[in-house]
């Protein structure tokens, strides 16, 4: 790879830098003052090329993300892999997480300059990422200040095993692991997106899903995996054969201990959606908007969706609005400009409906018309695969063969899943 | 303010903004509150006063966060009509953020506005004082104007309210349009004059009426001249004599509560001053010498004192009136003091008093009578060239360009090549050029210049412009008693080890010129100096070397061991990558071999032909630019250079050359108002071009014949006539040739349609180049709202007429101005046919009162793919029973536009008849 990384900043949503790394001369040193005047404290909120995470300032190319109340920015002079800088970020933040206790905040990074410190020397090198997988790193770079001898002597001696381990065939898993009661859990979780025209027309629709696991299993155990074929693109967790996926189309792999997602997939034919929605939505004059928005669940009616959430955009100059739903509640919130409607749990098959009129203000000026932003959903069905992906077996096999508790579970999750009006 | 600081809901809502750690937080906060709002104020009447308040309160400051909050401003204007002042003040303080000049919703307030003017509350008056001053545009100009005026001069008023409305004055003034005359000079300079006079006048009043005429003069003092006196006599009582005990003749004009730092009044003084200097010099005696007495007092009773605020205050004074003592032309001994004065403030080390001094030193160098004690000087202003304050030095650099003299000019140039090398490489660049026009200015003798100009070159390195250089080779090579002594003086300065490019292509050209005359000096001697500096010039100075080369060898035809040097550079630059050397190589190459046709081709240069001095014309380009610090590259290093040129006799005061300005041959106004009565005339002329109108218009459509003759000898290039398009017509213009022969007339046809009512006519753009000269003017074209008017085919009914006048109570369909005209009084007659002409059917027996005009007519517009729309107008003119000199004019008709159009139109024909 011939790009990478000049420095590495963590700063707040003011922009003042909370830590930073430079592993190479050819930046100067004031860059965090440039991404404040430049892309933090931008008042073009409107205009959408301020919004795209790859800036060029002068000669240097600002890479940031935001991860809860914190920004990640990675600075290059060169022509970095882009994507390879934001799967890094991307991995720093999980690798944090799993150091703070599932915590990653501005506080938490205060807490832990030292640590830090410690992690963004091991994970960057001169610019180019190193390990980043939490259950490595966890062997040698400790949270804890203070430690007792005998656990000192065992970690140094796991500490020298590190490289070994690390370079070995079986990177990602130790030797000796033991447990009292073997068991296995694996998620599918799916995350399915969708963009409906107002006539009901499915313009845009697909599915991101995941395998995550859950392994509590002692010694060198051999998982094997049967999906039905429904998946198109696939990306592996590393302790996966591919051989063996490509010539017989079964995930077989030698699992880490603990968590893990253990594939991604994306699925763009053959989606059941969970939901169906016609809205109506009629402009009567200058100040007065009526809605009109039915829903229907098109899963199986043993199934129910939780913490539904329907965002029903409403012109800026809202005043007042008179809503009538057929379950749960609605509101107008004045800060997202829309009618919130939430409905706590709803029954697969069911058909409910939101009507509201809504009062507008008058201007004095010629206001621009409304722009009429798409309606966005937000919901949860567990046990609902909207990809049709199914768990056909899970076997795992181990020298000494003993007992395996198996637990499946499915859950589908909303993405972007908008429908113009 | 008591209510408001018991406002809890405003108190909470500004306290949680400031709470918020960031933007996205704010926002949030924000969309609820506004949420909030919008909901309370579409609920209709249940909102309380107090809350309409406290909200408009909270959306003033939502609104200076930075978002949106249109749907305020109604509820804003809405409290201005309000009884109580806590409600008023809101009002107008949020509509005076809310809203600007160009506000279309303001038209909907001036009437609140209007009634707060004439009510007899004083605090409203201030309050709709206030609002007017800050936001007041060109429709509240010609709307409140009056109501304005009479707050001024009525004498009940106290002076908080009189301030205010001399402060909203000038406000309505500078709106005004430029050419309208809004302060009528026979009533107004009576009537300042008087509230000038006043004995008791407060300072504040002072203060401010001082700034309303500095207002009026700076548009044109004529009719004002009366007041000038009066400002002196103001400025006597400011500044009283010193003698303690002695009688004064008048009383101190300011009580102790105005003395800032013991000077009374600074401000006042100042604003005097200023408006003294729009004034001619006064011819009384008596006045002059009394404003020379205060100035004396000013400029001898100022010394620096500890206190900065105090010097700050005493500076203001002293330098306006040092520019009045300028713009008076006084007397000798005055500008002397002030020399005096100046010289003392930039031998101080305090950096803005040395800096003002500098500057002010500048203006006064220009006056011949002080050059001389200003030479005196020359000392200290050379030691504040080594200032540390870069602006100290530059000013100072202007004040020595400025007070050179023949006398000084030895002295200062070599302060300057001295101070060449230390200089800011900022500053450079000008430095060079100022000492090399001072050395062509005021050159005692041509060595001298040599001299100078050498080591200007020399030590200038790159700041040292083309043009430097070569108005330096075209004076040695006219004055053939120069070209020894130069060409020695280069060989020293090569032999010194002088490397820039200027100064070798210097050297190149007077070695390669008069390289004989130095025999003392062998050719490859001469040869090698060049050539160890031919790689690092720039190409361009590579091909001089190459000809300086040639030349050598073709004076010295006989050195072989030159000649094999010399051929070893031209075969290798017969290769090179650059055409034009590898051109001259060739051919070079190919002349060396044949030594006699070499010898009658390369011969000396001739004198060059006596011009104006380029230097001086890059110092105008130069001067014309801004003077600012921060500047680009000036535009004289830009632009190519075009030939060179010759010193020549020295300059002195020589016209530079600028680009042409085009006078019209009388007065475009004048033209205008002409033609907004006749149908046809002249629209504009000048020296070379003439254009004359004809014009026929009926209903909404006009034919305009636009005929533009050529005037001169010379034929005029690059012609233009173009209407930029208004949305409010539709034009079509015939085709126009670029080029004008001499004693031609062409003619332009152009349509017009009036697709909307207008407020001003449109303009046409006229443009041509004539030689050095060229004209780009817009002129406005005298399709004005009279044009598309139709009489009335019948006398119009009594009733009717009245039914529809009744109909349009006021503003704005419905406005009136005052108009006086200068002596004779008016008669009926020339009022009728003005309004006839106007195409104005005058109706005669309708007024109650058989002295007043009254007319009707039909505007007529086309709206684009519609039916053409007709809007009835009236006008009617009082004239002033008893002197026959004022009259008022009232507009009417259904459209603001047309009325204003229309009431704008017949005040400026009326004041013109």
């Amino acid at each position: 790879m011939a790009s990478a990384c000049s420095a590495l900043y963590f700063l707040n949503l003011k922009g003042d830098v909370l830590i930073n790394r430079t592993y190479r001369d050819d930046v100067e040193r004031n860059l965090a003052t440039a991404f404040r005047s430049h892309i933090i404290n931008t008042r073009d909120g409107d205009n959408v090329a301020s919004l795209t995470p790859v800036r060029i300032l002068g000669p240097c190319s600002f890479l940031y993300m935001r991860a809860s109340d914190v920004y990640i920015l990675a600075v290059t002079k060169s022509n970095a892999n882009a994507m390879l800088a934001f799967q890094f970020m991307t991995n720093m933040v999980t690798l944090l997480k799993s150091y703070f206790g599932g915590e990653f905040s501005e506080q938490s990074i205060k807490n832990n300059f030292v640590l830090i410190y410690e992690l963004l020397d091991e994970t960057l090198d001169f610019g180019y990422p190193q390990i980043v997988d939490p259950s490595i790193l966890k062997q040698y770079i400790f949270q804890k200040g203070f430690i007792t001898e005998a656990a000192k002597a065992k970690r140094e001696a796991e500490a020298q095993n590190a490289t070994l381990q690390v370079t070995g065939a079986v990177g990602w898993r130790k030797d000796n692991i033991k447990y009292k009661k073997n068991e296995v859990f694996l998620d599918i979780v799916e995350q399915v997106n969708m963009l409906m025209s107002n006539k009901g027309t499915v313009l845009r629709c697909d599915v991101n899903g995941k395998i995550v696991m859950k392994v509590f299993l002692s010694g060198m155990p051999d998982v094997k995996l049967g999906l039905n074929d429904k998946l198109e693109d696939v990306t592996f967790h590393q302790c996966v054969n591919l051989g063996r996926f490509n010539t017989e189309k079964v995930v077989s792999f030698v699992p880490p201990d603990g968590e893990f997602e253990l594939m991604k997939y994306r699925c763009q034919e053959g989606i059941s959606r969970p939901f169906s929605v016609l809205p109506i939505v009629n402009e009567l004059g200058r100040t007065r908007l009526e809605v009109n928005v039915k829903l229907k669940a098109n899963f199986s009616a043993k199934l129910y969706a939780l913490n539904l959430l329907v965002t029903v955009p409403v012109p800026e100059n809202t005043a007042h609005a008179d809503i009538h739903t057929s379950q749960g509640k609605a509101k107008y919130d004045a800060k997202k400009h829309a009618l919130v409607w939430k409905v706590k749990r709803y029954q697969g098959m069911a058909e409910h409906a939101l009507t509201a009129s809504v009062e507008l203000i008058a201007t004095t000026r010629e206001r621009k018309p409304w722009g009429r932003p798409p309606i966005a959903m937000a919901f949860q069905v567990p046990m609902f695969s909207a990809s049709g992906l199914r768990v056909q077996y899970l076997k795992v096999w181990e020298k000494s063969s003993y007992k395996v508790d198996k637990w499946v579970r499915k859950v589908c999750r909303s993405g972007d899943y908008n429908i113009r009006i | 303010m008591a209510k408001l600081v018991n406002m809890r809901g405003l108190q909470t809502f500004i306290a949680d903004i400031r709470n918020c750690a960031n933007k996205e937080q704010e926002k949030v906060r924000v969309d609820k509150e506004l949420g909030k709002i919008r909901k309370k104020f579409a609920s209709g009447n249940t909102v309380t006063e107090y809350d309409k308040k406290k909200y408009v309160w909270k959306l003033l400051y939502i609104y200076m966060l930075g978002y949106e909050v249109e749907f305020g401003h109604k509820q804003a204007a809405d409290l201005i009509p309000a009884t109580k002042y806590a409600e008023k003040q809101v009002g107008y303080m949020a509509c005076a953020i809310l809203l600007n000049e160009k506000d279309e919703f303001l038209r909907l307030i001036i009437n609140s506005i209007r009634n707060d003017l004439i009510s007899r509350n004083e605090a409203f008056h201030c309050l709709a004082l206030g609002f007017v001053g800050s936001v007041g545009g060109q429709e509240m100009a010609s709307l409140l104007m009056l109501d304005v005026m009479n707050l001024l001069t009525s004498g009940a008023v106290r002076p908080i309210v009189r301030k205010k409305a001399a402060l909203c004055l000038l406000r309505l003034i500078r709106k005004a349009p430029p050419e309208a005359e809004v302060m009528q000079p026979e009533v107004w300079a009576a009537k300042l004059g008087a509230l000038l006079d006043e004995r008791d006048a407060q300072p504040g009043v002072l203060l401010a009426l001082v700034t309303l005429l500095l207002g009026i003069v700076s548009r044109s003092y004529e009719g004002y001249e009366a007041l000038a006196p009066r400002v002196v006599r103001l400025l006597e009582r400011l500044v009283p004599e010193r003698r303690e005990g002695g009688a004064r003749e008048a009383a101190p004009a300011v009580t102790a509560d105005y003395h800032y730092y013991g000077i009374p009044s600074p401000w006042l003084q100042v604003k005097c001053l200023r408006v003294l200097q729009y004034f001619p010099p006064p011819e009384d005696p008596g006045v002059l010498r009394a404003l020379t007495a205060v100035l004396r007092r000013i400029i001898a009773g100022s010394e620096p004192h500890k206190n900065v605020n105090k010097n700050n205050a005493q500076h203001a004074v002293v330098f306006e009136a040092i520019a009045l003592a300028l713009a008076l032309e006084a007397d000798a001994e005055l500008l002397t003091a002030s020399v005096a004065l100046l010289a003392r403030f930039i031998s101080v080390r305090e950096p803005n008093i040395k800096y003002l001094g500098l500057e002010n030193l500048v203006r006064l160098a220009e006056v011949p009578a002080v050059a001389d004690t200003i030479a005196r000087h020359q000392k200290s202003v050379i030691g504040s060239l080594r200032d540390a304050d870069v602006s100290i030095r530059r000013r100072a650099l202007d004040l020595l360009f400025a007070m050179c003299s023949r006398a000084n000019a030895p002295d200062i140039v070599a302060e300057l090549l001295r101070y060449l090398e230390v200089a800011d490489f900022g500053m450079r660049e000008e430095l060079v050029l100022k000492t090399a026009v001072l050395a062509e200015r005021f050159y005692p003798d041509l060595r001298w210049y040599v001299d100078v100009m050498l080591q200007l070159i020399e030590r200038a390195g790159e700041f040292a412009s083309k043009d430097i250089w070569h108005s330096t080779v075209q004076l040695i090579t006219s004055y053939p008693e120069l070209h020894e002594y130069s060409t020695r003086k280069a060989l020293e300065a090569l032999q010194r080890g002088a490397v820039h490019e200027a100064l070798v292509c210097c050297a190149g050209y007077l070695l390669g010129e008069y390289g004989r005359l130095v025999p003392d000096v062998p050719a490859h001697v001469r040869f090698a100096l060049l050539q160890e500096r031919f790689v690092a010039v720039s190409s361009e100075a590579k091909g001089l070397l190459l000809t300086a080369y040639m030349k050598l060898l073709v004076a010295d035809p006989g050195d072989t061991g030159l000649r094999e040097l010399v051929a070893a550079v031209f075969d290798r630059y017969a290769r090179f990558m650059d055409a034009d050397l590898q051109q001259r190589a060739a051919e070079y190459l190919a002349l060396g071999q044949r030594p006699d046709v070499a010898a009658r081709n390369v011969t000396a240069m001739p004198p060059w032909e006596k011009r104006k001095s380029l230097l001086l014309r890059r110092m105008a380009e130069r001067e014309g630019e801004d003077t600012d610090e921060a500047q680009a590259r000036p535009a004289w290093l830009q632009t190519d250079e075009d030939g060179v040129t010759v010193p020549g006799t020295p300059s002195v005061g020589a016209t530079l050359p600028t680009a042409g300005e085009i006078r019209p041959a009388g007065d475009i106004d004048a033209w205008f108002r002409k033609l907004c009565t006749a149908p046809s005339g002249v629209l504009y002329e000048d020296a070379n071009l003439q254009v004359g109108v004809k014009m026929q218009f009926q209903g909404s459509q006009g034919q305009l014949a636009l005929f533009l003759g050529n005037k001169g000898d010379t034929p005029l290039e690059r012609l233009v006539c173009a209407v930029p398009p208004v949305p409010q017509f539709a034009f079509q213009v015939g085709p126009v040739p670029k080029r004008l022969e001499p004693k031609k007339q062409i003619q332009v046809p152009l349509m017009v349609a009036c697709v909307a009512p207008f407020a001003t006519p449109p303009r046409l753009q006229l443009g041509y180049a004539c030689g050095a000269q060229a004209l780009n003017r817009s002129l406005a074209l005298p399709v004005v709202a009279a044009k598309f008017c139709t009489p009335p085919d019948a006398a119009v009914p009594r009733e009717a007429f009245f039914q529809r006048w009744r109909a349009l109570p006021g503003p704005p369909q419905r406005l009136g101005e005052r108009v006086v005209r200068a002596p004779p009084a008016l008669a009926r007659a020339p009022v009728e046919a003005m309004l006839a002409s106007l195409s104005l059917g005058v109706q005669s027996g309708l007024d109650p009162d058989p002295d007043n005009a009254v007319a009707v007519a039909t505007f007529t517009y086309t709206p684009l793919g519609q039916q053409p729309q007709q809007v009835p107008c009236m006008v009617r003119i009082e004239v002033e029973k008893t002197q026959r000199l004022q009259s008022q004019v009232t507009a009417a008709s259904p459209d603001a536009t047309v009325t204003a159009a229309l009431k704008h139109l017949v005040c400026q024909v009326l004041s013109s008849i």
